[in-house]
């Protein structure tokens, strides 16, 4: 008589004798409820892990802009270069140490519309 | 050596008006008004600590006198020559000095506006297009302005509107009353809280109302 193969355990043989180990079980002899006064306390679930919270601009950013002392950076630009800059240079030609030719330059950089304005500049465009 | 000009101003200052760049500042007297100067031998470069300096030069000066007209950055003339660019301009000096006198500016901006690509500020290819570059520049402030200009007007003197450029953002330039200043500053923070697309920011001298005078 042949004992039929077991699915669960391909490698054994097919002759081997099921174990006559039980069940996994507990046992214990400590009353129940006994170990729960010195039991610590459960930990917390825990959270996953936040994202960081954004950088929140203070409360009192518009009233600084408005009532700061020190301007930004772009408002200095607009209010001391937007009308352009002048510039000023000496220039001395000279040949053998003797100056020949004195040229003083003084130019303005600008944008054409801030100098010239709208009205000059239609009068100037394509028609 | 030359004259450094920080600005024109209808009045000289009470009191000493300080030091510029570099040296001690002086009130000359020039046609129409008073030149607040400064002996120099040379352009001061235009970096940020020069912006900076000359910046807080004007804003105590214009603490210190009625009427400040600011003259562009790097102004270097001889007393004559000051003397020739204003001669004559007495009467559009004195113009300017009312419509400042007494009067902070304020200004408004919109970052994120949009920019004129810098293909746009080459030669127009024709006139269609010269035409209508000039309609678009000529545009009224947007709509984003319209509840601050609406809500702002009974405490404002005097507006400008520069459209953006590549290195200016829309820009709304507001000229208030000294006394109605702290008012102003109240609805304006009340304004840009309620509106984060627009910053404001001031008070300033009158840069965008004064003329080009030198």
């Amino acid at each position: 008589m042949t004992r039929p193969r077991r699915s669960g355990s391909p490698l054994l043989p097919a002759i081997a004798k099921p174990s006559t180990v039980t069940a996994k079980t507990s046992h214990t002899t400590v009353p129940k409820g006994a170990l729960d006064a010195i039991a610590k306390p459960p930990l917390p679930a825990r959270r996953p892990p936040q994202p960081p919270k954004p950088v929140l601009p203070p409360k009192r950013k518009v009233a600084r802009i408005v009532g700061d002392d020190e301007s930004s950076l772009l408002d200095l630009i607009d209010n001391l270069l937007a009308k352009g800059v002048m510039l000023n240079a000496d220039l001395i030609l000279a040949l053998a140490n003797v100056d020949l030719v004195y040229v003083r330059l003084s130019a303005l950089l600008c944008a054409a519309d801030r100098v010239l304005g709208p009205g000059a500049l239609r009068g100037r465009g394509p028609v | 050596m030359a004259w450094y000009v920080f600005a024109i101003v209808d009045r000289p200052p009470a009191e000493r008006p300080g030091r510029g760049l570099a040296g001690a500042l002086a009130a000359r007297q020039v046609p129409g008004g008073f030149a607040i100067v400064e002996r120099r031998a040379d352009v001061p470069p235009v970096e940020l600590g020069a912006l900076k300096q000359h910046d807080a030069v004007l804003t105590r000066v214009a603490e210190a006198v009625p009427a400040i007209l600011p003259v562009r950055f790097g102004t270097l003339l001889e007393l004559e020559e000051i003397e020739a660019a204003l001669d004559e301009r007495e009467e559009e000096l004195a113009e300017a000095f009312d419509r400042v006198r007494d009067r902070v500016q304020f200004t408004w901006r919109r970052p994120g506006s949009d920019v004129r690509s810098p293909a746009s500020t080459a030669r127009p290819a024709s006139g269609k297009e010269y035409l209508r570059r000039v309609a678009h520049a000529a545009k009224p402030p947007p709509a984003a302005f319209r509840s601050i200009r609406e809500t702002l007007r009974p405490l404002v003197a005097a507006e400008r509107y520069q459209r953006a450029t590549p290195s200016i953002p829309d820009s709304l330039y507001h000229l208030v009353g000294r006394d109605g200043a702290a008012r102003y500053r109240l609805a304006a923070r009340k304004l840009a809280s309620a509106d984060p697309a627009v910053r404001v920011t001031g008070p300033f001298p009158p840069f965008a109302f004064a003329p080009d005078l030198l």
